[in-house]
């Protein structure tokens, strides 16, 4: 029996390719990884609320950078040199990633109009906060001036882009995006790739019930890709095959925003809200994995004990393509969490070289999510994610703290998070 | 005959979520009731040892469950589309299941 049987699915054509020796995803030479609603709409809404920097050129040429990247390398790659099929290579990737559904047929080499009732920043935006009352869909608006250049072989910012209409807000049943000829209006970056990856030396881990090498198998073949819609529901959440270097380049820029501003104390202001956005990708993503059919099956059979649980999830998460995660000693006390190549470290010095303080800020806030969930959450009794519950283990609350003992983006070898009971 | 309970919830986005139970356990013969939809089942079995196989159906924008073959949940979340509501939806999904012969409990 095949390892998958599937029905009347609909099938891909993006080639992708996966580097299971650095736990990555790789398309067109871009890095992309597993990201839920719940992260993408918190770091922007987190960036975006400090109203005193002007994030919109960031947010949106950070979407630029990537897309212009991958579609010149997938272009080439595949050898697509038509109009027509660089479209239908560049929209069905969209919605392979679950980033929603575009049709590009309307955009000629000066520009045009694209419209779609399905984009996960404006759904996912909608569903978490409520109606919006701007455009949220930067991502979008980025993505569609960085692939629009490579389209047509013009130079890398060639386009100016503008939603004029956002599904998050009440009055308009889709998102319009406006894309012209000329000046970008957003901020120019210098894509990065791949970046430095290096050879990984895995520390031994303690005894476990855990088959973390049939679990990254497992879940790497499993068809995590955008439906009719290009939405991507799975393990409770909605999914996107996000670039990694997207974050990356909006969350340092923010980050480097607010140091400009105002000195360290921008970069002490701008720490705990990334920080935090790694607790509310935890307690939803991880939750969400934890509490699924899909752990249901393959990994909670074999689990007997809360350190399993750990040892679980951080299975799991080498399949995200965040890195190759170990966790090498468990327990409820203290728990060591070694990152190799993790993304932000990497993306952090191909960008911009070595930092003097780590920027593994997801990790962080994620790794405090998990043993908050185990421990404290009992996520085992698949509690409802509700608000009130991510508060109290939190907000009201505070049972884990972490401390970063290495720093790949510091010159270190791996990154290292010790997380201990309070 | 096979009972169903349903504990009606929402999901992380405010879709209307409904975890059926089962009194009997699921096999691989109830995806024959989704046959037009689309479904995957991903024989985790194979790859690790003591795991389960894990099925998942869904109806573009309508409506995605999931569960193990061999356990006794289903995991169904419903859409809005431009035709139904949520509940409507839920409503055909339980009608398909009584025409096949269960017997659902619609609330707990």
């Amino acid at each position: 029996m095949a390892e998958k049987q599937t029905k009347n699915m609909k099938t891909y054509s993006v080639p992708y390719r996966l580097d299971f020796e650095h736990r990555r995803c790789v398309v067109g030479d871009e890095p992309m990884l597993f990201h839920c609603h719940h992260y993408n709409t918190f770091l922007q809404r987190s960036i975006e609320d400090a109203d005193y920097i002007d994030s919109q050129p960031f947010l949106v040429g950070a979407a630029a950078e990537v897309a212009y990247a991958q579609m010149q390398n997938l272009f080439s790659a595949v050898n697509v040199g038509d109009e027509k099929r660089r479209k239908q290579l560049a929209g069905e990737l969209f919605r392979w990633a679950g980033f929603g559904s575009l049709d590009l047929g309307t955009i000629k080499e000066t520009g045009g109009t694209v419209s779609t009732p399905h984009s996960h920043y404006a759904v996912a935006w909608k569903s978490k906060f409520g109606d919006s009352n701007r455009p949220v869909c930067h991502f979008v608006e980025g993505w569609l001036a960085g692939t629009a250049a490579a389209i047509y072989n013009q130079p890398f910012a060639s386009y100016s882009v503008e939603e004029t209409s956002c599904k998050s807000k009440h009055s308009d049943n889709k998102c319009e995006f406006s894309i012209r000829q000329g000046k970008p209006n957003w901020s120019v970056f210098n894509p990065v790739g791949m970046g430095q990856l290096h050879d990984h030396k895995p520390l031994p881990v303690e005894k476990n019930n855990v088959d973390y090498d049939g679990i990254l198998n497992a879940v790497s073949g499993m068809e995590l890709v955008g439906d009719q819609n290009g939405l991507i529901p799975a393990f409770g959440v909605y999914l996107t095959r996000m670039y990694a270097n997207y974050y990356n380049r909006i969350s340092f820029e923010f980050e480097h925003a607010l140091s400009n501003k105002f000195g360290k104390e921008g970069i002490d202001v701008a720490r705990p809200l990334l920080v935090e956005a790694g607790h509310v990708c935890a307690f939803n993503t991880f939750g969400g994995i934890m509490t699924s059919p899909e752990w249901d099956a393959l990994i909670k059979p074999n689990l007997k004990s809360k350190e399993d649980w750990v040892h679980g999830m951080v299975a799991v998460a080498n399949s995200l393509g965040w890195g190759r995660w170990q966790a090498p000693h468990v327990s409820e006390k203290e728990t060591e969490f070694v990152i190799h190549d993790d993304y932000e470290s990497v993306g952090y010095r191909a960008m911009y070289g070595k930092c003097d303080h780590s920027v593994s800020y997801l990790a962080e806030g994620a790794v405090i999510g998990l043993m908050n969930l185990v421990y404290v959450g009992k996520v085992h009794n698949k509690p409802a994610f509700t608000p009130e519950f991510y508060n109290d283990l939190f907000k009201r609350n505070t049972y884990y703290k972490a401390e970063v003992v290495s720093s790949l983006a510091t010159g270190d070898k791996v990154t290292t998070i010790k997380v201990k009971k309070v | 005959m096979i009972e169903v309970w349903a504990n009606p919830t929402t999901d992380c986005a405010s879709k209307l979520r409904v975890r059926y139970k089962f009194s009997a356990p699921l096999d691989l013969h109830f995806l024959d009731l989704f046959s037009d939809g689309e479904s995957v089942v991903n024989n985790f079995s194979r790859q690790v040892a003591g795991a389960k196989d894990h099925f998942a159906i869904s109806y573009i924008g309508r409506m995605h469950a999931s569960g193990v073959i061999g356990d006794t949940g289903l995991t169904a979340t419903f859409f809005c589309t431009n035709e139904s509501e949520p509940h409507s939806i839920r409503l055909w999904l339980e009608s398909r299941l009584k025409d096949a012969g269960y017997l659902i409990h619609p609330n707990p």
